[in-house]
């Protein structure tokens, strides 16, 4: 079965490559009018069990030409005022590099989110809802993970 | 005013009147400015806007008044398009 490892540490989480792209109905939009399809983009990203969202920098958006499939109204935990914050969410189809396969996960719901550190070596987070895919082991020990299709 | 932001408030504007008809969970279908129809199902209303409205953007918006918590481990700020 396909499988990806990878190393993690105090200074680096663990983070996979990933090819984002336009969903499957995008697509055929597109080339039903004769319009080019954007090529899927690279982009590292962590691997966040904490999360329950996928987030791209809006950048990514931009570069596949894409317009917000829906805006959400959400709180955080550093959501101060009381008042819900509200972020564009985007369509995409998201496939793993695991070695030289790349992995078909599906389409997801990303939001649009910016803030990131280039010290942190990602511009993207991948959470449950993406993990629910996968086998996810952790190896503590070893500072190591294995993210395999399960 | 980005057409996202037309069709959200759009949808915005009728949401009180969706919800006190009932059709709170259902997803809204949202083009050029107004809310043109409603679905049961999610996968419905999305596969009904690509076939509708092909390139052109629309807008899948659940029928709900409920604030969705979201649990990212990093302070991130949202972006409006």
């Amino acid at each position: 079965l396909p499988f990806v490892t990878g190393q993690f540490s105090d200074t680096k989480p663990p983070s996979i490559l990933l090819r984002v792209g336009v969903s499957p109905e995008r697509r055929s939009a597109l080339e039903r009018v004769g319009f080019p399809v954007p090529e899927p983009v690279l982009v590292s990203a962590l691997l966040d069990t904490g999360a329950n969202l996928q987030a791209f920098d809006p950048d990514l958006f931009k570069q596949l030409d894409l317009t917000a499939i829906s805006r959400e109204r959400y709180f955080t935990s550093s959501t101060s005022s009381g008042e819900p914050e509200e972020s564009d969410t985007y369509e995409v189809f998201i496939q793993v590099i695991m070695g030289n396969h790349i992995h078909d996960v599906g389409t997801f719901s990303a939001f649009a989110m910016s803030n990131w550190q280039d010290f942190e070596g990602y511009h993207s987070l991948v959470g449950r809802g993406f993990l629910a895919n996968f086998l996810l082991v952790c190896d503590g020990p070893k500072s190591a993970f294995t993210l395999s299709v399960g | 005013v980005s057409t996202t932001t037309v069709d959200y408030q759009a949808f915005r504007t009728v949401l009180p009147q969706l919800l006190a008809e009932g059709h709170r969970g259902e997803y809204a279908l949202v083009h050029g400015g107004q809310v043109v129809q409603l679905f049961h199902d999610r996968e419905d209303a999305r596969r009904a806007g690509y076939e509708r409205f092909g390139v052109e953007p629309f807008l899948l918006q659940e029928i709900t008044d409920e604030v969705r918590p979201l649990f990212p481990v990093r302070m991130l700020k949202p972006c409006h398009s």
